[in-house]
């Protein structure tokens, strides 16, 4: 039987102000939280503010989370997401920094225990499946859609489509990455 | 439609992408509670929640988890704070309820009225007729709850991006329950919703989310923690992007008003 607490039960210490608890969801989800900022914020910088700004954002308002309305990380990838379009369309300059080589030396020593690992990658192969066969023209607009929180009409101009296409690219998209992801 | 037609259109609305209007008309089933489209959002929530597994894996740099774990532990728990947590609001609704009618009833008859005589129908003479009596019944409403309503705080919000638009706020004396009404305002754009805030000082509280419904109204109720004493205080609407919830106001200031 495994000691290795959930989700579910750090987030209820994260509200009776457990630290330990905090770090443990930080081992658990921050590099999943970091993965999102670079790839809304193209900064790595401003990546960093943002998993400053979730994981204290769960520490001061952790009444907010509501267990009856799904998992932690669907809380934290959400509330993440939120934040970081947030911060994109209020940043005054774009794609200041780059990622630099040193990530590699994070990687490599960085601690993050086996059964968060475990976990991380069999979703991760299950959505990679998923999203591999999809259309590329609804992948692409999934993800502009998603990653970087354009509407349809911004993404019918991007990529020069009519606006119907796009609309239907996304929700055909959606649809089926969901159905994908169920089969799994 | 029903809830299974709606379970698509609420993955779209998860990943922010659903028309305005549409969002709006969903965002109010799932207000009223529907168990199986509240399902639905989990389902579709969890499934986006997956998507950044799909990025190319990288690690935050050692030392910032340190740095988060020591400002979490000089930062006291945030007051209660529920933007759509109800309870104790009757003295805030009748009062608000009231003035509702006086909105609407008064902006109806406005316009009525203001159509040449010739050109009223039998009809349209019935309904300037029914407005009347509708305001003189609020009129006379309102006089009686204004007993009630001593220490109680209004704003009201006005704005040249909505020359049409006006919206009410009732505060309690402690400013710990708060209720929104507004009337005459636009859908916002495409891709965005209004966002209302409590503005203190430098402190920009967000207090709500709402869209307009097709005749330009909406409210909104809401809890905030006590302010300090002292300053003013004031509201503002402005547009944001629909994909709450949010910080800090980035969008366009609509209408905006000081607490009386």
């Amino acid at each position: 039987m495994s000691d290795t607490p959930d989700d579910y039960d750090l987030m209820a210490r994260i509200e009776r102000r457990d630290p330990d608890a905090l770090g443990a969801m930080y081992d658990r989800y921050g590099g999943l939280i970091f993965m999102l900022g670079l790839r809304i914020l193209h900064d790595r910088g401003e990546a960093e503010e943002l998993i400053s700004d979730v994981f204290l954002e769960i520490w001061r308002c952790a009444q907010r989370y509501d267990p009856s309305r799904g998992a932690p990380m669907t809380y934290l990838v959400t509330l993440g997401r939120s934040r970081a379009i947030d911060r994109q369309r209020s940043a005054a300059s774009r794609s200041r920094g780059h990622i630099s080589s040193e990530v590699t030396a994070d990687m490599a020593s960085a601690a993050l225990g086996p059964p968060a690992t475990a976990v991380f990658e069999e979703s991760a192969l299950g959505v990679r499946s998923a999203l591999v066969v999809l259309d590329p023209a609804h992948r692409q607009a999934v993800e502009l859609a998603f990653f970087d929180g354009l509407t349809h009409t911004q993404i019918a101009e991007r990529l020069n489509k009519p606006l119907g296409t796009i609309k239907t690219y996304i929700r055909q998209g959606l649809i089926r990455l969901r159905d994908s992801i169920r089969k799994e | 439609m029903d809830c299974v037609d709606r379970r698509d259109l609420i993955l779209v609305y998860a990943a922010g992408v659903l028309e305005p209007a549409e969002a709006a008309d969903l965002r109010q089933h799932l207000a009223a509670g529907c168990p199986q489209c509240a399902g639905y959002l989990a389902e579709a929530e969890a499934m986006l929640a997956l998507l950044p597994m799909t990025l190319d894996f990288r690690w935050p740099p050692i030392g910032l988890k340190q740095t988060i774990l020591n400002r979490a532990k000089t930062q006291s728990p945030a007051a209660e704070y529920s933007p759509m947590r109800i309870g104790g609001w009757d003295r805030i609704i009748l009062p608000a309820a009231v003035a509702a009618v006086l909105a609407v009833a008064l902006t109806l008859l406005v316009v009525k009225q203001f159509q040449p005589a010739s050109v009223r129908s039998p009809q349209d003479q019935k309904t300037i007729a029914d407005l009347h009596t509708q305001l003189l019944l609020a009129d006379g409403r309102l006089a009686g709850v204004q007993q009630s309503l001593q220490g109680m705080k209004f704003a009201e919000l006005t704005g040249d991006a909505q020359p049409a638009a006006v919206g009410h706020v009732f505060l309690d004396t402690d400013m710990k329950n708060w209720y929104f009404f507004t009337c005459g305002m636009k859908p916002a754009p495409d891709g965005k919703t209004y966002e209302l805030w409590l503005i203190h000082g430098d402190q920009k509280i967000p207090a709500g989310t709402f869209d307009v419904s097709g005749n330009g109204t909406a409210t909104l109720l809401g809890s905030i923690p006590p302010l300090p004493a002292g300053g003013t205080v004031s509201l503002a609407v402005t547009d944001e992007p629909a994909t709450g919830p949010h910080q800090v106001p980035t969008g366009n200031l609509q209408i905006e008003g000081v607490v009386e």
